[in-house]
């Protein structure tokens, strides 16, 4: 009998993508997941016993920022952001745009041990404000080129695009069609913030088709995804039709537990559940994603839904579905084991309303590749 | 038997207007064509031997800058670098002037030059300051559209330009597009668009043109251009395409390239104007010359006719100006140019810097004007470019 790296032994293990939610054991060796099954007497290297714990693919991020730009302080991919808070795999939302690309790579991407992957921002440098808001802060010959090279390289999903106000400065509408242009020409995702107008969101909406990621799609400001009347406008039903997706992208000001009810409501599809973490949110009302998953749940989503959302489904929305996202026997084992604990806990969210939550995450060990990188704090 | 001012005897006579291609004599009296025909028994002051020569009408070059304005680099001299030197007897000039500028543009450059010059007018008042279009300051409606009707009725203009890219529209994106638009739709007359890098973006700028419309730098290389990532044409292309909007090449130095010059080819997209875009900035390499633009679509596979069409008669019916100038019609101004094609090995560098090897380029011998003779087979050795590996 050979012995193994590693073995998980009696989660309740939930892996979306192949359909399971039962108790077993995870075999690990070399890096990669060798099965989920009765493992109880294999020899192995390292043993976690995960009585009483969910195990579930690596955590994905799909809004992060781990990088100064965009007019934001970024945080530790790691620490913060990553594999300290059982997310295995982050994808920065723009933070960088074509002229920090190469420092954002060499010192961050290639960096860190959570596995980062990034949206290239539309603008060349986005830290200067309004971040789109001026035409000689856009290269199209320089962004798309790039944007196509380095998704070669397997670290760009696509192109980032803020399509608020603070953001577009005197430009409306321009960054817009300029990113979904880059998108297009560059053959990588599209991701669009939505925030206040100008530009107006159902003309955002318009340009956007099949795959397209609208990102802070619950906010709770004013020129949403909902009509005055809290219904979704027209515009939205006409992007939901055409297959654009929508991730949650909480942050400091864009998500609301009104919104969401409303839109859960009216039966708006969900795709991705984000943090939007960057320095000025992290201490509050993100904290982190468990946290964030944890408002779902208070939302009265089922844990296998949110685990969906923040495994598979975002996987998907960056195509990586056949990489991440997955408890499937050769994957790269990144399994986040967690406790679902019950209690009173405060939820805040971006319009700053509080809610007390019957249960919350607690993280207690992250593995990326095979290698534990995150041990319970009493342990 | 009759006697003519000049007589051209045995050339190959291309002329599309007419659908004449054959061995023929030209005549001319009094500054205009008397016929294509066979002048065997009749004299004349001044006889040229075109055996193994081609005499087409007159080249024409829709896209010069002849004045200093819009481009950075300066405008060429209309007669010794962009006209008749080079074999070309009408320039036109795509926006070098604005409203501001007019007055001397027609006093300095248009009246003083042999060459035949029309122009469109720049949609700004000031087109030499950067960005070109970029400031609300920079258009008056009210100086242009009057200024446009009345340089056209006087002849002179033939439009308005509009330079839709980032350079040029700076912060206003397809803002400088509509106020050309409506120029040109209020003041009658014709409307030329400089293709660029987004924004604005291709699409909504294709949007805005109608039938008769003149896209230029229509097969630039690099992104956002007529072909989408698929190098196929984007759909709002062919919605252009179907509603007449007309496409000129403007070569320049970084408006033409090989490889979508064939996907368009490929793709069965139109070319109306082949055209230089010659300015101070690409005369000495890439563009050069017309004949050097005209021997890259011999090149890239165009028969010599269809060559000589795109370089007269087709940009003269994108000017309306196909009743003046493009034919050797009996009783037309006499402008003609001959030329022979050289075989050798001519390395011709497109606007991407891509260099192909070309197995024929053009020699123009001489340039009629009027019915004058005004480059003769001595002068052009200067501003020819041939250089044969």
């Amino acid at each position: 009998m050979s012995r193994y790296d590693l073995v998980i032994r009696n989660a309740r293990v939930i892996d979306p993508a192949q359909q399971i939610d039962k108790i077993a054991d995870i075999l690990v060796h070399e890096g990669k997941i060798v099965g989920i099954g009765d493992y109880a007497t294999v020899e192995s290297t390292e043993i976690i016993d995960a009585t009483g714990c969910v195990a579930s693919p690596g955590w994905i991020d799909l809004h992060t920022h781990v990088f100064a730009g965009a007019g934001l302080a970024g945080v530790d991919p790691d620490d913060d952001a990553g594999i300290a808070t059982g997310v295995t795999t982050v994808v920065d939302a723009g933070t960088s745009g074509a002229i920090t690309w190469r420092t954002f790579r060499e010192e961050v991407i290639k960096v860190a041990t959570t596995r980062v992957l990034a949206f290239l921002n539309v603008s060349l440098m986005p830290a200067v404000g309004p971040r789109h808001g001026d035409w000689d802060n856009f290269s199209q010959g320089i962004t798309i080129p790039l944007a196509e090279k380095e998704a070669a390289a397997g670290y760009c999903v696509g192109i980032k695009v803020l399509a608020s106000q603070t953001h577009c400065g005197n430009l409306g509408i321009t960054p817009v069609k300029l990113a979904r242009q880059a998108a297009r020409l560059s053959g990588t995702g599209l991701m669009v913030h939505i925030g206040n107008a100008p530009p107006m969101v159902d003309e955002v909406l318009n340009l956007l088709g099949e795959g397209d990621i609208v990102t802070h799609c619950w906010h709770g400001k004013f020129g949403g995804l909902l009509g005055r009347d809290q219904k979704p406008l027209p515009e939205t039903w006409a992007a939901v039709d055409r297959g654009v997706k929508f991730d949650i992208g909480h942050g400091s000001a864009s998500f609301s537990f009104e919104t969401a009810r409303r839109a859960l409501e009216a039966g708006l599809p969900l795709h991705a559940i984000s943090t939007d973490i960057h320095a000025k949110n992290l201490k509050s009302p993100v904290c982190n994603m468990a946290t964030t998953m944890a408002k779902f749940l208070h939302l009265r989503l089922d844990l296998g839904e949110v685990i969906r959302l923040s495994t598979l489904s975002p996987a998907q929305l960056i195509h990586r579905e056949q990489e991440l996202g997955s408890l499937a026997a050769n994957r790269d084992a990144d399994i986040t084991i967690f406790r679902v604990i019950e209690g009173e806990f405060d939820f805040i969210d971006s319009e700053r309303r509080k809610e007390i939550g019957r249960q919350h995450l607690d993280v207690c060990y992250t593995i990326r590749a095979g290698r534990v990188v995150k041990q319970p704090s009493h342990a | 038997m009759a006697h003519h001012d000049l007589l051209i005897r045995g050339a190959r006579v291309i002329d599309p207007a007419q659908n004449i291609d054959g061995i023929h004599d030209i005549a001319v009296k009094d500054g205009r064509i008397v016929g294509v025909s066979d002048y065997a028994g009749d004299t004349a002051d001044r006889i040229i031997d075109a055996q193994g020569l081609t005499a087409s009408p007159g080249w024409i070059d829709l896209h010069v800058h002849v004045f200093d304005g819009a481009v950075s680099s300066g405008g060429v001299d209309a007669d010794t670098q962009a006209g008749i030197a080079t074999g070309v007897t009408t320039v036109v000039d795509a926006g070098s002037s604005g409203a501001g500028t007019w007055k001397a543009f027609r006093e300095y450059v248009v009246e003083r030059s042999q060459t035949r010059v029309y122009a469109y007018l720049n949609v700004s008042l000031m087109p030499s300051r950067g960005p070109r279009h970029g400031s609300w300051d920079n258009f008056s409606q009210g100086t242009t559209i009057q200024l446009a009707e009345a340089e056209a009725a006087s002849g002179l203009c033939l439009g308005i330009k509009v330079l839709a890219s980032q350079r040029h529209c700076g912060n206003l994106g397809i803002i400088p597009m509509q106020l050309a638009r409506q120029a040109s739709r209020l003041s009658g007359t014709g409307l030329m668009v400089h293709l660029g890098e987004a924004p604005p973006i291709i699409e909504d700028v294709l949007e805005l043109m109608d039938e008769g419309d003149i896209l230029t730098h229509c097969w630039k290389g690099v992104y956002g251009g007529l072909l989408g990532r698929d190098n196929k044409p984007l759909p709002e292309t062919w919605a252009a395409v179907e509603r007449g909007v007309k496409f000129d090449i403007a070569h320049g130095q970084s408006s033409f390239s090989y490889d979508t010059a064939r996907y368009a080819m490929d793709a069965g997209l139109p070319v109306h104007a082949i055209s230089t875009d010659i300015h101070g900035g690409n005369v000495k390499g890439p563009v050069y010359n017309m004949a050097t633009t005209m021997a890259k679509f011999l090149h890239l596979g165009f028969d010599l006719p269809e060559v000589i069409r795109l370089s007269t008669l087709s940009p003269a019916q994108l000017m309306h100006k196909d009743h003046e100038v493009g034919s050797l019609e009996p009783g037309r101004r006499a402008d003609i140019t001959i030329f022979h094609l050289v075989e050798g090995k001519f390395p011709l560098t497109d606007a991407e810097r891509k260099t192909e090897i070309a197995d024929r380029n053009f020699v123009v011998d001489y340039t009629v004007l009027g019915g004058a003779v005004v480059l003769e087979p001595t002068d052009n050795e200067e501003t020819m470019h041939h250089v044969s590996l």
